[in-house]
């Protein structure tokens, strides 16, 4: 068993979510990660609910990094980034446009020192098009990308996906795009920029109902059902919410039979929802959520709870998954954190050691990788270049 | 890319609006740069295609729809170098594997259902497949992965991919509540849980969103509305009373009340003049004439057929779609190497 990222070295240079993130699935997938942050560390530590005296957030997204700060706005601090950034594959960063170029750390310049390196660049719109200046919020991207216009009842007002899908997807789309940069690498030795727009990724999300656009109502919000197959809605049970939804037709036929409905063709399945739907309303409101979901899963008919937040985390498949993990921390001991969404028989997916410390790894990355003396590094740390944690 | 097809079509060629030819506009927005052969499940030309290939991607609904048996290990055996990938509403193991679900029943289970839509009404899933299209590109970083690893070590491996992992993934911003507090949270509809005033709001033409993230984007567009004499009021100067029900409902009326005789575009001028975070909400139309969506190519035209553009800008290796999806089994002449 070896994680298939193993050997390949990441310089993150990243705050808040999407860069940290899009790092921490390349950790999952074992690289190994220098978390280059601020000598103070990076501000998402300090958001609220702390595990210690340190966000859980930042617990979340920092598995598996060792910490180097490096006060980058300093001569000696950027000679030591562009040391690292020799040895490294990737780097990846997720400040505002414009910010790298003026900090003298953008791909042109980092490009002369290693032509080899994979520079991801994430951010709102991207770095190129006429709103890339733009500050983001998630919440903006996802409205000016027609995701909270489909999202909600017709009637209600357009709403927002709850978690913070366009942070979320960039991260992910980022992780997929080193993934492949890395084969052109190995074929040719060559680096690239690459740069990722939150905007381009919520736009794509909402490409399955482009095709409503020719049609003469339009696409519009359908609360919780599709667009054109039926039935799919969430119903009350006796103690809860449940889910229903048929995709095929071999799951319509298993439907309509244990409701007593004659066959419905799927394609034609819109025509017939107003009375399939009063039907499962009565059917499930006389029974139990767990009763309800039993009898359609052995139908066939694909149906689940709606969990809540206590729901997903009190479920044992959630842990059985290792979706869910335990990690000691040396100050704080046990932690409940996200684990790895990557398994593969090769790899269950990395989640090894808790988020760093500021500063916890500078002597060891520094001795290791560029082979600084003991004198080098207290020298530095001195002048306030880098940061070396007092434990 | 060849797409293995049944022979009456992947189901999404018939799906409705416009499937009059079996190339459903849905079917075409997911398809573009691929080949299509139509087979059968138990024609021995399946398992030669596969052992032609790099990777394999299946998913758990088509195969069980069409009767396929593809066990793991078999997979491994057979194919030793083969990276597969399974996509699945629960994963290949654990209490929940097998069942049956989409991508409503992901989100549901995998509480994107719990977490979205307004406080007190039935909540809802994420309009855009959320859970099918997170899961898609944690995959495809995992099979890159993969064979990123296959070149040096020569070995394939299987990937279990599954919907609900990709949701619960998305969850660490209303996890942290529940296991430090015990609380449950639930969906706050457009507004942040920590800060106000976050929300959207009615404009003469439609709804615009106002995103205030600190104390002095929020005085700068009280004066901006003409309420200086609100700046120091107990429940607008900090944003610890802002957040309260009292404080958020106080500063709605006000914005909403401002925004009355505005259009969007008027508001939206307006409060970025002044540094206040604003932006329109678009819906899909206008998201087709967004200027920065058309500057980074991400609509393309095929027949008529919008197909997004590739999310993948890269200088050495951009994504690209090279041509659109194809008519069922307009590639059959492929055959197996010798």
């Amino acid at each position: 068993m070896s994680a298939p990222l193993t050997g390949v070295r990441v310089v993150e240079l990243g705050a808040y979510t999407t860069g940290p993130l899009c790092a921490r699935y390349l950790s999952n997938l074992g690289a190994e990660i220098i978390k280059v942050e601020p000598l103070k560390g990076e501000s998402m530590r300090t958001f609220a609910y702390k595990i210690g005296d340190v966000s859980y957030i930042f617990h979340v997204h920092n598995v598996n990094k060792r910490s180097v700060p490096i006060d980058t706005n300093t001569k000696d601090g950027k000679a030591v980034l562009f040391e690292l950034l020799k040895t490294a594959d990737v780097m990846i960063e997720n400040f505002a446009y414009g910010s790298m170029l003026k900090w003298g750390l953008d791909y042109e310049t980092v490009r002369g020192v290693n032509p080899g390196l994979i520079y991801c660049s994430l951010s709102g719109f991207g770095h190129t098009g006429p709103d890339r200046h733009l500050r983001a919020f998630d919440t903006v991207i996802q409205g000016m990308a027609g995701v909270m216009a489909m999202t909600g009842t017709a009637d209600g007002p357009p709403t927002k996906i709850g978690i913070s899908a366009a942070d979320n997807m960039g991260s992910a789309a980022g992780a997929m795009a080193i993934t492949a940069a890395l084969h052109h690498k190995r074929r040719t030795g060559r680096g690239q920029h690459i740069n990722i727009s939150m905007h381009d990724i919520m736009g794509w999300l909402s490409s399955e109902r482009w095709a409503l656009l020719d049609t003469e109502a339009g696409p519009q919000r359908t609360g919780n059902r599709h667009a054109a197959i039926a039935p799919q809605n969430i119903f009350q049970s006796e103690d809860g919410l449940v889910a229903v939804a048929v995709e095929t037709q071999k799951q319509l036929d298993a439907l309509c039979t244990l409701l007593g409905h004659e066959p419905v063709d799927l394609t034609e399945s819109k025509a017939h929802e107003a009375v399939l739907e009063a039907r499962l309303v009565e059917w499930v409101s006389s029974r139990t959520t767990d009763e309800s979901i039993a009898v359609l899963l052995a139908h066939s008919v694909p149906a689940g709870q709606v969990q809540g937040i206590d729901d997903v985390a009190e479920n044992p498949f959630t842990w059985e998954r290792d979706i869910l993990v335990t990690l000691q921390h040396p100050e704080s001991g046990p932690v409940k954190l996200l684990g790895s969404p990557f398994k593969s028989s090769r790899s269950p997916g990395v989640v090894d050691t808790p988020a760093p410390t500021v500063g916890q790894h500078t002597k060891q990355v520094l001795s290791e990788i560029l082979g600084y003396s003991d004198a080098r590094i207290d020298e530095l740390t001195e002048k306030q270049v880098i940061a070396v944690s007092p434990s | 890319m060849l797409k293995v097809e049944p022979p009456e079509g992947d189901r999404l060629r018939r799906q409705p609006p416009n499937a009059g030819d079996g190339t459903s506009p849905a079917f075409q927005t997911l398809n573009a740069n691929k080949e299509s052969v139509a087979i059968a499940a138990d024609s021995p030309v399946l398992q030669a295609l596969i052992g032609e290939a790099d990777i394999l991607l299946t998913d758990q609904t088509t195969l069980v729809d069409h009767g396929i048996d593809l066990p793991d290990d078999t997979v491994a055996a057979r194919w030793p170098d083969l990276i597969a990938c399974h996509f699945s509403p629960f994963g290949r193991r654990g209490a929940l594997a097998g069942r049956p679900g989409g991508e409503l029943i992901a989100q549901a289970m995998g509480g994107i259902v719990a977490t979205t839509g307004h406080p007190g009404e039935t909540p809802h899933r994420a309009g855009p497949p959320l859970a099918s299209h997170n899961a898609a590109l944690l995959g495809g970083a995992a099979i890159l992965a993969a064979l990123h690893d296959r070149a040096a070590s020569g070995m394939g491996a299987i990937i279990d991919q599954s919907l609900y992992d990709s949701s619960v993934s998305l969850l660490y911003t209303f996890l942290p509540a529940y296991f430090l507090t015990g609380e449950t949270p639930g969906p706050m509809g457009n507004q942040h849980m920590m800060v106000a005033p976050w929300d959207n709001y009615p404009t003469k033409d439609g709804w615009m969103i106002i995103c205030v993230a600190n104390d002095r984007q929020c005085h700068d567009f009280l004066r901006l509305m003409g309420h200086e004499g609100l700046v120091e009021a107990p429940l607008c100067a900090l944003n610890d009373a802002r957040v309260t029900p009292e404080g958020r409902a106080f500063l709605n009326e006000i914005i909403t009340a401002f925004l009355a005789d505005k259009t969007t575009d008027e508001a939206i001028a307006l409060l970025r003049k002044h540094n206040v975070p604003a932006g329109p909400i678009y819906d899909l139309l206008a998201l087709m004439e967004n200027a920065q969506f058309q500057a980074r190519d991400m609509i393309q035209t095929f027949d008529g057929a919008r197909t997004p553009g590739s999310i993948f800008k890269m200088s050495e290796t951009p994504g690209r779609i090279n041509f659109a999806a194809p008519r069922l089994n307009q590639h059959d002449n492929w055959e197996p190497a010798p």
